[in-house]
């Protein structure tokens, strides 16, 4: 069964946040760099693969995997 | 009632692109009316020609049914990209107001729909709970895997003490929504172990209530009020400020936001998903 809450995403620092944060990495999609409960940020394989945007493609390149642990909502259920 | 699955059927011998709303949409899209084929070699291979023709048959069917007036919104989901799938059928204009999707982080685009990844992919559908559909509603959305994750859609204004509305169609086997409470109210739930199906939610003043494909799966009352950021797909949308609680449900085909709907009209929306969804084979 796939580990529900756990995943490797690409590790990137708050700057490099701040800077996709919104910006168009292809054709009507935009980078969504997310927080993890360590207070590390991370954008996804799906964003780095698929990433037409040659202003970014030297800063792509250099990121690696990692352990992503995503916060979880205290709904109540 | 409209006859849907004689006019569905006769329709389906016929060409594409007659309705005018369905011309806008298909326009919008970009999809050529002609013989360009999609996904080839594959179960939903289909021409431009065909895509146009299912968008039509489409349209048609939700005005015979009484359901097209009162659409705010309606996602399709067709030609396998994020320029393809941004559009509202309902209102195909390139903006916010317009409730076109803005698509964010690791979205999958291909011939089932559309697809989460669960850590960070989400739809911004612009739709604001407290003003674009206030008072009775009704919305669904189509789950072509089956997962076992988070929130499909939602929106939520002031995690502690606020406004909810969201669902979480199987998280440890149950479905869990709530549509237009607070946070006084317990999730509605029920027994879920399998997230594939159409599911829709339907509010006629304080009563609720919720169906998976033609069963009714609950019933409840609540009260509330509506959040007033936009709703998320995929995810949450936590106080505007952030995404949260991702999911990796594939295929959301057929995501929709309307009025109260009647048993009648839910009945024949799902008739009429279920011939669009065959005539994509998803």
């Amino acid at each position: 069964m796939k580990q529900l809450w756990l995943d490797k995403m690409y590790k990137i620092s708050i700057e490099t946040a701040n800077l996709l944060k919104g910006k168009t990495f292809a054709k009507d999609m935009i980078f969504n760099p997310v927080q993890d409960v360590n207070g590390d940020w991370f954008i996804s394989k799906e964003e780095v693969k698929g990433n037409t945007n040659s202003r970014y493609k030297d800063l792509l390149a250099g990121l690696e995997l990692a352990e992503f642990v995503p916060t979880k909502l205290e709904l109540g259920f | 009632m409209p006859k849907l699955g004689l006019s569905i059927r006769g329709r389906k011998l016929g060409g594409g692109g007659g309705d005018a709303d369905a011309s806008a949409f298909m326009t919008a899209t970009g999809i050529p009316n002609n013989s360009t084929v999609y996904f080839s070699g594959t179960p939903q291979e289909i021409t431009g020609a065909g895509l146009w023709t299912a968008i039509d048959t489409l349209v048609l069917d939700l005005k015979d049914a009484g359901l097209w007036s009162d659409l705010q919104a309606f996602y399709p989901f067709v030609g396998g990209t994020a320029s393809t799938h941004k559009w509202n059928l309902k209102n195909p204009l390139d903006t916010d107001a317009a409730f076109r999707l803005t698509w964010g982080g690791g979205v999958t685009h291909d011939r089932l729909g559309v697809t989460g990844n669960g850590t960070n992919a989400y739809g911004n559908t612009h739709i604001v709970p407290s003003t674009d559909i206030n008072g009775d509603s009704s919305f669904g959305f189509k789950i072509g895997n089956n997962s076992n994750s988070k929130s499909v859609m939602g929106s939520i204004l002031n995690l502690s003490n606020g406004e909810y509305m969201y669902v979480y169609p199987r998280y440890s086997n149950n479905a869990l929504f709530t549509q237009y409470e607070n946070v006084n109210y317990t999730s509605g739930s029920y027994s879920n172990t399998d997230s594939i199906g159409f599911y829709r939610f339907n509010q006629l003043g304080t009563a609720y209530k919720a169906l998976k494909d033609n069963v009714l799966k609950l019933n409840r009352t609540a009260t509330g009020v509506y959040p007033n950021i936009p709703i998320a797909l995929f995810c949450l949308n936590t106080d505007n400020v952030s995404f949260a609680d991702f999911s990796d449900f594939n295929a959301t085909s057929f995501d929709f936001f309307t009025k109260g709907l009647s048993s009648v009209e839910m009945t024949d929306l799902n008739t009429i998903k279920n011939d669009f969804e065959t005539a994509l084979a998803r």
